[in-house]
Order: structure tokens, then sequence, then C-alpha cells
């Protein structure tokens, strides 16, 4: 059996008659058929992730594109000509998938993972022990002193002492006295790291509409200025202004990328980005 | 692969009927063979009940018919093609060998894969956990490719074509094409790495 079939198989490109002599074949050739199966098992799985719905705003981003190749191909070639390397500028942002050393499995890489939170409440009391509806998801980290807030006013802190997944403990402050339901508030730089890790976690299990939808939700909860740690952060942060449809600030974000010397795909991705910010009108 | 007892109306004397014996015999030969790598104390009785199950859903015995039976298909090209049909059948017999080991109570490790939900046999659930399983081991196994085939898939996923992802990366469209082929094939390997390789 050609490599060239095998590809094409695993590509999705051979017709059903062709995929028919593939399968009578492989009945007589056990490792054909193992190669044949896992390929599938493979392919299916990604399709299945791409048959999900992309969100509204990516589909009218999407809708925008058609309508530009279709209205201006001239001025279209005319862009294209005149970049190297050559870009696309239509689609969504492309997401990176963090460094070597990131380690998205603590906060995002789990299959039915909610997204991360600005703000949670108090759920239980016990003493000064106080339970609140916000964890590692959300970025919490033990030590860290949140905000407790009432009626929109901050009314003291409290300090983590045990961190869930979704859930964490804290102590009150001496001399607060915290209700149930009191709000809490997850520090900006808290809430936008557990964002970043998130995105990048769905990215690097292939979920692009999972990062998407997380970045989606991160923009609308407002200023993306937090330290950024490295090239693949400052593309991601790009990524979410840009869904924000804050285009000056997704391109100050990706420049910053690029000039954090990121290796060779990711700077090509990150140029990309660059590239499809400028374009739009 | 022996041919044991069937009773009248079953699946071997359908098959029989059908003219399409052979065929399926071949294929149970397949699929017994990997349900030993999956661990089966019995492949022979998993990979028949494999079959069974997968022509229990018209949509698998269609495809089946389609495309391992050697007559000449009367009807036109099923809606599964061939990956769709190859990858329901391994996830059928993976939930069938996890039925049998749970079962047999092996006092043995198991793989991660197989220590999840108990077996129900009906048949919306069955799809919803092949479904769900091989989502899991893909999304698990996709996470430790290579950044560069992680990168490609991901535009392949976000709906790109390869010109599109040609043009994004710099590259050569049939240079992405083959990118493409790789990184789904070194994802299937690790597939099988993770699912079916405790006993390679």
């Amino acid at each position: 059996m050609s490599e060239e079939k095998l590809d094409r198989f695993a590509r999705g490109e051979l017709s059903p008659m062709e995929s028919r002599e593939l399968a009578r074949k492989s009945l007589d050739d056990p490792e054909l058929f193992e190669k044949l199966t896992y390929t599938a098992v493979a392919r299916t799985g990604l399709a299945d992730r791409r048959r999900r719905k992309w969100p509204l705003a990516v589909a009218l981003l999407a809708a925008a594109a058609v309508m530009i190749l279709l209205l201006s191909p001239f001025a279209l070639r005319q862009f294209r000509a005149a970049r190297a390397p050559l870009v696309a500028i239509s689609g969504p942002p492309v997401f990176l998938t963090g460094g070597a050393d990131a380690n998205p499995v603590f906060r995002g890489a789990e299959l039915e993972s909610r997204a991360p939170r600005s703000a949670g409440s108090v759920t239980a009391l016990a003493g000064s022990a106080v339970s609140i509806d916000l964890g590692s998801l959300d970025g919490l980290a033990k030590g860290a002193e949140l905000d407790v807030m009432r009626q929109g006013q901050a009314i003291g802190r409290i300090k983590l002492t045990t961190i869930f997944r979704d859930h964490a403990r804290a102590d009150a402050a001496a001399g607060l006295t915290v209700h149930l339901g009191d709000a809490i508030r997850v520090p900006r730089a808290m809430y936008l790291r557990a964002g970043l890790d998130q995105i990048a976690a769905f990215t690097a299990r292939g979920d692009a509409d999972g990062a998407r939808h997380i970045a989606a939700q991160v923009a609308a909860d407002g200023n993306l200025d937090i330290p950024a740690t490295g090239y693949d952060d400052w593309n991601n942060l790009g990524g979410i202004a840009e869904l924000g449809g804050d285009r000056v600030k997704a391109q100050s974000l990706y420049q910053k990328a690029l000039l954090a010397n990121p290796p060779q795909p990711a700077r090509t991705v990150i140029e990309s980005n660059l590239a499809r910010v400028k374009a739009m009108k | 692969m022996n041919s044991p007892a069937d009773p009248p109306g079953g699946l071997l004397s359908t098959l029989r009927e059908r003219g399409a014996f052979d065929e399926y015999r071949r294929l149970a030969c397949a699929l017994a063979s990997r349900a030993g790598r999956l661990g089966s104390r019995d492949p022979e009785n998993a990979a028949q009940e494999a079959l069974r199950r997968s022509f229990e859903n018209p949509k698998s015995r269609q495809a089946m018919d389609y495309y391992f039976v050697e007559a000449s298909p009367s009807a036109g090209a099923p809606e599964w093609d061939l990956a769709r049909t190859l990858a329901w059948l391994h996830g059928v017999l993976q939930f069938v060998v996890r039925e049998e080991r749970s079962r047999a109570a092996f006092h043995r490790e198991v793989p991660a894969v197989a220590a999840s939900d108990p077996a129900d046999s009906s048949r919306d659930v069955l799809t919803a956990m092949v479904e769900r399983e091989t989502q899991a081991i893909v999304g698990d196994c996709f996470a430790g490719l290579d950044r560069e085939y992680r990168e490609v898939l991901t535009l392949r996923m976000a709906g790109m074509r390869y010109g599109e992802i040609a043009r994004r990366l710099g590259a050569n469209e049939n240079t992405v094409a083959t990118w493409v082929s790789r990184a789904i094939r070194e994802l299937g390997r690790r597939i099988r790495k993770r699912t079916g390789g405790q006993h390679e």
C-alpha cells in the first residue's frame, strides 16, 4: 500500500470507491488494518472538534471576509503581491499554545472545564473561615488577598488558605464581618492569567473554538494591561483584544509578541495575526 | 477464526444468507486481533459482539456493507466515510472489551481510558460514549504532539484550506498537505500506543 494513499486517507481525500478498495485490502493485511484504524480514530476525533459551531462573532468575521473577497479581488491581489511572506487577511486570530515548559494541566486541560470568572461570592462561613465559589480555574493562588464587596463597596479583604479547582477557603481579616452572598472580586491580573492559561490549554488540545470562546469572554471583561511573560502571552492577549474589537491594542500586542523573539513557526503565526489586524478596515 | 455455532436468525446466519459471510469473518478476525491487544480474554467473542452491536446501528451497518463486502454496492456511497466507520468499530470494540473486563473483574491495572463509566448497552448511550471517549483520547494525545504538528492541525481544524494555511505559514501548499497527513498519522500512532499498545 503506497504511503501516498495512506496520506490521502489521513487527509480525508479518498473517494468512496478508493476507500472501499483500501478497506477490502486491509481485511487481508492486519498491519494495514491497524494503521487505518488509528488514523481513522485520529481524523474522526479531529473532525468532531471541527464540526462544533463557531461563535457568532467569528461567523460574522468570516462573512465579512467573504464580502471583501467578492467585492475587491483586484485590491486583494494588489495587497497580496505587495507582501512577503504572503499571509491570510481573514479569519479569527490564531492563538499559541504556550512554551514547552508551560503547564496548562492545572487550570484548563480538562474537557469540561468552565471559563474563568472575574467575580464570585461567599458560599459558607465557619467562624473566620470563609468559603467562596472561585478557585484555581479563576487564577486564585494560596496566600492571595481578595476584596470582599458589599453593595458595590469594598468592605475588607480575605486571605486564601486552601485552593480547589472551582472553590476555595480563606480567612477573613481581623474585625471584618463577612456575610453569606458577599461578592468577591478577583484581581484583574489573576483573572487574565487564568484566561491566558485556559486559552493556551484549549489551543494545546486543538480546541480552537474553546480558546476563542474563553478569549471572547475575557475580552468582554475589560483592560488587558498585565505583565505578560512571553511571545505566546503577548500574541494571545492580542487575540483577546482583537476579539474584543480593539484593533489598535491588538496590533500593539502582536508587535510586542514579535519583539519577544518567538521561534518559527510561532513568528509566522504572530506575523499573520498582525497582518490581518492591520488589513482590517 | 473458527465459526462458532450461531442460532437461526443470529448474526452469522444472517451473513450467510446475505452472501457476505466471508468478508465479515475476515473483519471479525481483524477485530479479534485488535481485541487481544485491548486486553480481551476472549478476543473472538469480543469481535463478534462488536460486530453485532455495530449491526444495530443502521449507518454503521450500511457503511460496513459498502466498504467491506465484495458484491457491488447496490446503493450509493454510505453516509459514513471509511474513517468514521473504522473509528466506530474501534470504539465499540473497546466498549465491549471493557464490559468483558468489568465482568471478569480483573485484578490488574487497566488503562485510564478503560476506567471510566460502567457499560450501558443501549445504542444511544453507546454512540455518545464512543464519541466522548474518542474526543477525550484524541484531545489528550493531541496535546502531546510537537508544536509544529499541533499548529498545523489547529489551523486545519479552524476550517482553513491547505492554501490558506500555506499562506499563513509561508509554506508550499503540498508541503502543508504532507504536514497535515504526517500530523494525523503521528496522532494515530500515539492513540494506538495509548489505547492498544500495552501488549506491544
